[in-house]
């Protein structure tokens, strides 16, 4: 049972029951080298530990797909938020600011010109782009309410498992690496939101 | 006093509301409340039979006794349920992802361009992997589709407990 697994994939007779839980937008491969990795700084010893160890990587990869949706539902809003915020601080007659807060919030990705126009505007009123990303999630609260919580139990359920795995090891002579949340959180990059000067777009 | 035709007409309202009277009917009709299946463990399912005692068997070795073996097919069995709730999450992400794609709703960049008919497979060379979407666009999660995926981490979370509950008695038989 305690058969030592030297290469840190899973055992043939237990690997049909472990499938990847990718979705058709996820890159499998990146799954494979995340599990790879977790794998080699667990070093699962029966098949137990690796139950545990799979599952740990399942809910890193599912904290980690949580966050890019988050990231994804202030971006997707993040023209909405704009119009919305330009809309109210602008000085004139209400047709007048609906044309110009609409021509500023599609010009923010395409003309620099109408990215400067919102980002003075923003500084006269003290603002920063910071409010937009307050405002795109305004606009979202109830998905990313859900969200976060779903994050939180993951989170919490994954702690749990690592617990799990350093109380199942023998006279509890191993202690979890400082550096396994390390190597499951920082493989996934963040998705960065709109603004960010080093913006590039989230292909794998 | 009921009416000849009242009579008549009862006996024909009732003869058509007795349920189903075929045996594929009677099958049918027992599986309309069921939804997902998830509430019933793979334990309970002759068909998931082997596919347990297998797991069971890989988890507690050949020379397991039988307190072993019994909690061996409880963590089995609750692995294969966590199994089955992973895989309902992926299916329901993957069809909202796909009807999202072919609506071309929510599956914009940021930028509001939508991705190309050619420029969005990727077919990886993993065998196990199936075709993949590249992440060239942004899939947004509905509001419903999120309920419904936090309604189905209850089911995740009892699979969870039943299966750490089973590995903390299993290993504690086994350091005797």
């Amino acid at each position: 049972m305690n058969t030592a697994i030297t290469n840190f994939s899973p055992p043939a007779e237990i690997k049909s029951f472990f499938t990847p839980p990718v979705l058709i937008s996820e890159n499998c491969g990146e799954y494979e080298s995340m599990r790879a990795a977790v794998a080699n700084t667990i070093r699962p010893q029966n098949t137990i530990e690796w139950i545990l160890v799979i599952d740990v990587m399942d809910l890193s990869w599912e904290i980690r797909r949580l966050a890019k949706d988050k990231a994804n539902l202030i971006n997707l809003n993040w023209k909405d938020a704009i119009r919305m915020i330009v809309e109210a601080l602008l000085d004139s007659d209400q047709e007048e600011r609906s044309r110009v807060s609409q021509d500023l919030a599609d010009g923010w990705f395409t003309s620099a010109e109408a990215k400067q126009g919102i980002q003075a505007l923003l500084a006269k009123h003290q603002l920063t782009e910071d409010a937009i990303a307050a405002q795109a999630m305004s606009l979202r609260l109830p998905e990313l309410d859900i969200i976060d919580r779903k994050m939180e139990r993951a989170r919490v359920s994954r702690m749990a498992l690592m617990r799990d795995i350093e109380h199942h090891r023998i006279a509890g002579s191993w202690k979890m690496p400082q550096d396994l949340l390390q190597i499951v959180d920082a493989a996934a990059e963040p998705t960065p939101l709109v603004p960010a000067a080093d913006h590039t777009p989230c292909t794998p | 006093m009921t009416s000849d035709r009242q009579i008549a007409s009862n006996r024909s309202n009732g003869a058509r509301s007795r349920g189903p009277r075929t045996a594929a009917g009677k099958a049918s009709s027992s599986r309309n409340a069921l939804r997902h299946g998830l509430a019933v463990s793979v334990i309970d399912e002759p068909a998931m039979c082997t596919e347990v005692e297998a797991l069971a068997r890989a988890i507690a070795g050949n020379s397991a006794d039988s307190f072993q073996l019994s909690q061996a097919r409880i963590i089995a069995g609750a692995q294969l349920d966590l199994l089955r709730v992973h895989s309902a999450k992926v299916a329901l992400m993957n069809s909202k992802i796909a009807s999202a794609i072919l609506s071309g709703d929510g599956t914009e960049d940021v930028m509001g361009n939508l991705p190309s008919d050619d420029a969005d497979l990727d077919r990886s060379d993993d065998p196990s992997c199936e075709t993949k979407l590249t992440e060239q666009f942004s899939i947004v999660p509905t509001i419903e589709a999120l309920q419904q995926l936090a309604r189905l981490d209850r089911y995740e979370d009892r699979a969870i407990s039943r299966r750490r509950r089973a590995m903390r008695a299993f290993l504690a038989y086994q350091r005797i």
